[in-house]
């Protein structure tokens, strides 16, 4: 009965118990599965190494609005121990939604971004599209798409707006995984905003035709694939490299506006500690998420680069996606 | 044959064994829980298989995967309260037959069913292997958007008395669902300038509110979920069983349902159970009206959600494409054991594949036979005071409605859809109807404009929309000879002055709905103002039947019953101020105080209060890797 006591009493009183262990909690702006998510716990796993007292690195998930919600959690949260991370999309909201005052980016700390590889339009192999051109002449391709503040939309759209494309792009689609099955029932013949690391021999997209290169730059990571502003007129190249420029500081991962400096610089040394982490490259490679880390302060250079675009620029690219 | 051997011998390695039915355990134990599912697992789980073999590996996490929507008929059955999402539908027959004293023949017939499903869903994809592509790619979205309609269509059967009241609720239903950024075009709609309300209700809150709250309140009422306090008639298990065996062409038709509507991602376990019901309300079949204790409405939804996993399992393989939630996370567990999925796995991990239907199969056996096991135990909680069950009930729906989000407002959309589901139950208006709209509505909207895109109109002209086209209109011509049959001998009204404020603020509501469409773009408006035109149409004919009904005697105790379904809601809130003003040290506090109000009792009071505050406390502090917000009391500590 003393020991029943005894139980009751340690059961009542164990809410007030706090966690022991330090922990640091990284936060995803979408659900469970997919890319975001399996880097945010790709870093948990081994972050927590590079960090003084080797704390505990757990991952939570915040989705919400195409991860909006947590990256205006982030910002409002000012001096918060959260480390999140969100699209790297978010970073030309301020260009794509001028009206919404808000939200800026360039308020958040960004500690690096964990991939910067270019993004790719893909053909499904039975849609008999096999380069850029005949993508762009093909009355009856069309690509499939998710929401509109989505890659898989802003970016073949711009294409088909700054191009001349024939094509169709179809919205509504709840995510890559469907987009990735209307392909192979052949409802759609292509997808654009795929990245690099999806494409690789060794992952489901390996079979795909890829058809074009969307980035700032190019980068020939694929032999004999079109770079996409090489088709470009130049009357609207610099707005159609602006829509591809996010691509560079792809799956970002950021702090609130008022964290320390120090307790800033100590993660961004983490971050760029696990770039030559031997434990870290295993499992990056094990688990096929490719990582390319770019430290923090050239992500917020970055950043500021976009939008410091000419507001000439700014209004073609914002035509272009809508 | 050989590497089926193989898989077998694989799998029943004792330490990969007994991983799946650590798995199973841990399922079991998340599907009873309100508002936490199969993801919840999963995230819980994967980092736990880091250092397992693949095949062990897989045996925990499908053999969690697999079974919560096993146990989650325990509180739906019990309680009303769907124990995950996947239990919505069997909660309202389920839990008419716990008042009848039956719960444990529906809780015999719900297990047996799930387990059939769950068995035929891993034969389907055993079966499917070699020709896994063709049957992923059965269905296209004309086909889909057919489906979705004729799911909406069954809505009258489910309408309980009042047809058009049912049809009203649809609506409803529908627009609710349509909040949200629209699918074509991005825009907001009704978000009022939140954000929150960007991806809509989120859907485990509206149904335990609508589901689970309304059947709470009602309960301290009755004062025990059984009507009558005699013992149930012993046997009801085996009898629920046999019912479920004698029932086998729907537990195969709606297994096999289940397990194709399965493969497609974006169809989702709410939608294939709803349409299971609504199609089992739609056949012949023995026993009362769907919605007052049918046995066959327990059976349907259950066979279709077990069997779901293995059809989900399918593109997921098949692909790399994930059929559901959990199967998207489950993906991300293959990359961290270096598996890929697409064509080459099956050349490649054959066996691997084969040990992974055979848990799924496993898993369903084991998990059965535990809640069988445990089956004789729960049915005797139909007879414990209610003032026992609801308050730690309420604690779990309340945590398990905030913890996916920690966000005040999903505590606020679960009273609101609390407060909707007492009206509705009270006032005898179908919440499976409000249900149904819900579900369906979006994906209606999303499959025609996905179907209009790529094909236009000729979709129109596919074998299985026409198909599809016959069996609604046939569903509706006899519908409409029923509801011409049917118009006098509608239910009388329970309270009708209190239901015209209802039908009042409604239609006021769906007007304003209406009104507010005409300022969207062409497409974002266009599904909302098909479904408020009609709903508008629609309320105006209910708002004169009620006005008409008005001075008619209301029955007696309706208005009473509300005051005190609001009275237990209010107990609800109370504990939901708690919980943010102090963290989880409100729950014994809440239980305790709880349990002197209603006379527990102080051994029992505090030895539950101190058993459902440690499962709280392991569950949603210990194992949920969430961080609670601070308490607001201890903000304003120095």
């Amino acid at each position: 009965m003393k020991f029943l006591k005894a139980l009751t009493a340690c059961a009542l009183v164990m809410p007030l118990a706090t966690q022991a262990a330090e922990t640091v909690t990284i936060e995803v702006g979408y659900s469970p599965g997919g890319s975001y998510d399996a880097i945010a716990r790709l870093v948990a796993d081994h972050l927590g190494d590079h960090l003084d007292g080797h704390p505990t690195v757990v991952v939570e998930n915040v989705p919400g609005a195409g991860s909006l919600k947590l990256a205006k959690m982030v910002i409002q949260d000012g001096s918060g121990a959260r480390i999140a991370t969100v699209s790297s999309a978010l970073a030309l909201r301020p260009i794509f939604e001028p009206d919404e005052t808000d939200f800026d980016p360039r308020k958040a700390q960004y500690l690096a971004s964990l991939s910067n590889g270019a993004s790719y339009c893909v053909a499904h192999p039975d849609s008999g599209i096999t380069s850029l051109q005949e993508f762009l002449d093909d009355p009856d391709a069309k690509a499939g798409a998710s929401g509109k503040g989505s890659t898989t939309y802003t970016y073949p759209a711009a294409i088909k707006a700054a191009l001349g494309g024939k094509f169709q792009v179809v919205t509504g689609f709840k995510g890559g995984a469907e987009i990735g099955l209307a392909m192979e029932r052949g409802e759609i013949q292509v997808r654009c905003g795929i990245g690099q690391a999806s494409l690789q021999p060794g992952t489901p997209g390996e079979g795909f035709v890829v058809i074009a290169e969307l980035s700032p730059e190019p980068r020939h990571e694929f032999e004999g694939v079109d770079f996409a502003l090489d088709f470009a007129p130049s009357e609207n190249r610099e707005a159609l490299k602006l829509v591809f420029s996010s691509g560079a500081v792809h799956h970002p991962f950021l702090v609130g506006p008022d964290v320390p400096a120090e307790r800033v610089e100590e993660l961004r040394a983490a971050f760029t500690a696990l770039a030559e982490d031997p434990a870290f490259l295993a499992d990056d490679e094990t688990r096929r998420t490719f990582t390319h880390i770019t430290p923090g302060a050239e992500v917020e250079a970055l950043i500021d680069g976009f939008l410091a675009a000419p507001e000439a620029v700014q209004a073609q690219a914002r035509a272009f996606v809508e | 044959m050989d590497i089926f051997l193989e898989a077998i011998q694989a799998l029943f390695e004792p330490m990969r064994l007994g991983m799946l039915v650590l798995g199973v355990v841990t399922g079991l134990v998340i599907g009873v829980i309100p508002g936490i599912g199969g993801v919840f697992g999963l995230t819980l789980l994967v980092p736990l298989t880091y250092t397992l073999d693949p095949v062990a590996a897989f045996a925990l996490l499908l053999g969690m995967s697999s079974v919560t929507t096993t146990s989650d008929t325990i509180p739906a059955v019990l309680l009303g309260v769907p124990g995950t999402v996947g239990s919505a539908a069997t909660a309202i027959d389920g839990h008419e037959l716990a008042k009848q004293g039956q719960a444990d023949r529906a809780i015999g017939a719900a297990y047996l069913a799930s387990m059939i499903g769950g068995l035929l869903g891993a034969l389907l994809l055993a079966l499917s292997l070699p020709v896994i592509k063709p049957l992923v790619l059965l269905l296209n979205y004309g086909d889909l958007f057919a489906i979705t309609l004729f799911g909406l269509t069954l809505v009258s059967l489910l309408s309980g008395g009042n047809q058009f009241r049912g049809l009203f609720a649809a609506l409803l239903g529908i627009l609710i669902s349509f909040v949200g950024l629209d699918p074509y075009e991005s825009a907001e709609r009704w978000t009022f300038g939140e954000i929150y309300l960007w991806d809509g209700i989120p859907t485990p809150v509206f149904f335990l509110g609508i589901f689970g709250l309304s059947e709470l309140t009602g309960l301290i009422a009755r004062g025990r979920i059984q009507h009558s306090a005699a013992a149930p008639a012993p046997g009801g298990m085996l009898r629920g069983m046999r019912e479920a065996l004698a029932n086998w062409p729907s537990v195969f038709r709606y297994s096999a349902m289940g397990a194709l509507l399965g493969a497609v991602p974006g169809v989702g376990v709410t939608v294939i159970e709803w349409i299971a019901y609504g199609d089992a309300a739609r056949r012949k079949g023995d026993g009362p009206d769907f919605g007052k204790g049918n046995i066959r409405a327990v059976i349907a939804p259950e066979s279709a959600n077990n069997a779901k996993e293995g059809g989900a399992l399918l593109p997921t393989l098949a692909f790399g494409v994930p059929g559901s939630a959990t199967m998207a996370v489950l993906l991300g567990a293959l990359a961290i054991h270096g598996l890929v999925p697409g064509p080459r796995m099956l050349a490649d991990n054959a066996p691997l594949m084969v040990t992974m239907i055979l848990t799924i199969a496993l898993a369903n056996v084991i998990g059965t036979g535990i809640c069988l096991g445990l089956t004789p135990a729960l049915a005797r909680i139909a007879q414990v005071p209610a003032t026992r069950l609801v308050p730690p009930a309420l604690v779990f729906v309340v945590l398990g409605a905030y913890q996916s989000n920690l966000d005040l407002r999903d505590l606020l959309a679960l009273f609101a859809f609390g407060a909707l589901g007492i009206l509705f139950k009270r006032f005898g208006w179908s919440r499976p109807a409000l249900a149904l709209g819900f579900v369906l509505g979006p994906n209606l909207e999303r499959f025609f404009f996905l179907s209009y895109q790529i094909s236009g109109w000729s979709w129109l002209a596919q074998p299985l929309v026409l198909a599809m086209a016959a069996v609604i209109a046939a569903t509706l011509l006899r519908q409409l000879a029923g509801w011409r049959r049917g118009r006098k001998a509608s239910a009388p009204d329970p309270a009708p002055r209190s239901n015209l404020a209802l039908v009042l603020a409604l239609v006021f509501a769906v007007a304003a709905a209406l009104f507010s469409t005409f300022a969207m773009p062409f497409a974002t408006g266009l599904f909302p103002r098909i479904a408020a035109i009609a709903g508008t149409i629609l309320g105006a004919g209910l708002l004169g039947q009620a006005f008409s009904n008005r001075t008619a005697a209301p029955a007696q105790g309706t208005l009473a019953g509300v005051r005190g379904d609001f009275r237990v809601l209010g107990l609800g809130i109370l504990f939901s101020v708690l919980l943010l003003a102090l963290g989880l040290v409100a729950v014994p506090l809440f239980l305790i105080a709880a349990g002197i109000r209603y006379k527990v009792p102080l051994r029992p009071n505090l030895l539950g209060a101190a058993s459902v505050t440690a499962a709280a406390f392991a569950v949603f502090r210990v194992l949920a890797s969430n961080t609670w917000p601070e308490p607001f009391f201890a903000r304003l500590l120095p």
